[in-house]
């Protein structure tokens, strides 16, 4: 198969998930898009080298940490113009915000490499062995980061609500 | 709690997210270039490396108006690869144009009245540049689509300069928005993703 097709087949059967991927790790909706958008096209110029992976999905989740973590030291990411308020008529879907913000913040209490860790192995379905290449470190360094990280989602008092009877 | 429970918690969360179709011919037309900027580099770098192997003597001999610059990147016709995106005659952007409508997230105008006429952008090779009528704005486009259709504005070249002022046009924020292209005579009407109009530009 022709290594463009290849890729696009692997874009249309990924690009959702790691978009979303990425909004979990801490990016807006358009800095996502635009983040996987850049990390794919990394992948896509050395395409050969991702199809002889032994695990493509880890290689591309690598390319994708990697990338979000230098955009985090850009300065300018603090920076956030909008042109309006970002409320819209609508359904009342206050019951999915409210649970969607409350995932969120919990999340943004992690550290980063935590985030890292429970979005890897929790939405990505990364296996620890996975994680380990995706992340440059020990399997046994992603149990313990993976063991903080829940213990202090288990502490939170928000995301305590939403694992209860609703 | 439970690996399911974290799980269901993060994909309701993220479901929230409403992705829209990966823009596979834009990363396609960006690797092209990535790869075409590197073997230009690889060229230049192996061509100054031979003649620093074979002397300066040589290179000094050659008649001045024969003489071709390595590192000077040849525009004929046959080095430049097609490459999807080639605008057409009403997707081309081009030029210098007046932002004669912009509209916000909610459908409503964001252009004061007092900014009418003042906001502008220039088009050319790729990037723009431009004016809210009070700060400077620069960046890049691509366009993709077999007639130049899909337009986007990378946020990571995007961005402006910061002078404060009242009643200024969101123009970096709605282009950000921008996903498509289309066009008449003297105009172009940019798009969101789902063809909503975002920006209608007049040519000067």
């Amino acid at each position: 198969m022709d290594g463009e097709d290849d890729f696009s087949e692997y874009v249309a059967a990924r690009w959702q998930r790691l978009v979303r991927s990425a909004v979990l790790l801490g990016c807006t909706h358009a800095d996502a898009e635009d983040l996987v958008q850049t990390v794919l096209e990394r992948c896509l110029v050395k395409w050969r080298r991702v199809q002889r992976a032994d695990d493509r999905d880890a290689y591309v989740h690598r390319v994708l940490i990697n990338a979000f973590t230098s955009s985090r030291r850009r300065l300018w990411v603090g920076e956030r113009p909008t042109a309006e308020l970002p409320d819209h008529p609508g359904p009342d879907e206050t019951s999915r915000v409210d649970d969607t913000d409350a995932v969120l913040r919990a999340l943004d209490l992690l550290t980063r490499d935590q985030r890292a860790a429970v979005v890897l192995r929790y939405y990505s379905n990364l296996s620890e062995e996975q994680m380990a290449i995706v992340l440059g470190v020990a399997p046994g360094t992603v149990k313990s980061r993976l063991a903080r990280a829940l213990k202090n989602l288990v502490d939170d008092p928000q995301l305590a609500e939403l694992r209860g009877p609703r | 709690m439970t690996d399911q429970n974290l799980s269901d918690l993060l994909e309701g969360a993220a479901e929230r997210t409403q992705v829209g179709p990966p823009p596979v011919e834009l990363m396609v037309a960006g690797a092209r270039r990535t790869r075409r900027r590197r073997a230009m580099l690889l060229t230049a770098s192996t061509v100054a490396g031979v003649v620093a192997v074979v002397g300066g003597t040589t290179l000094l001999s050659l008649p001045s108006s024969t003489s071709h610059d390595p590192l000077t990147p040849s525009h004929s016709p046959s080095s430049s690869p097609s490459v999807p995106g080639e605008p057409t005659g009403k997707t081309d952007l081009t030029g210098t144009w007046t932002v004669s409508t912009l509209v916000g997230a909610g459908g409503q105008s964001v252009l004061p009245a007092s900014a009418r006429g003042k906001v502008r952008l220039t088009f050319a090779d790729g990037r723009i540049t431009g004016t809210t009528g009070c700060n400077d704005v620069f960046g890049t486009y691509q366009q993709s689509g077999n007639t130049g259709q899909d337009l986007r504005f990378p946020r990571s070249k995007l961005g402006s300069t910061l002078v404060g002022c009242s009643d200024e046009p969101p123009l970096v924020s709605r282009l950000l928005a921008v996903r498509h292209v289309s066009g008449s005579a003297g105009i172009r009407t940019l798009h969101a993703a789902n063809w909503m109009i975002v920006i209608q530009l007049r040519r000067m």
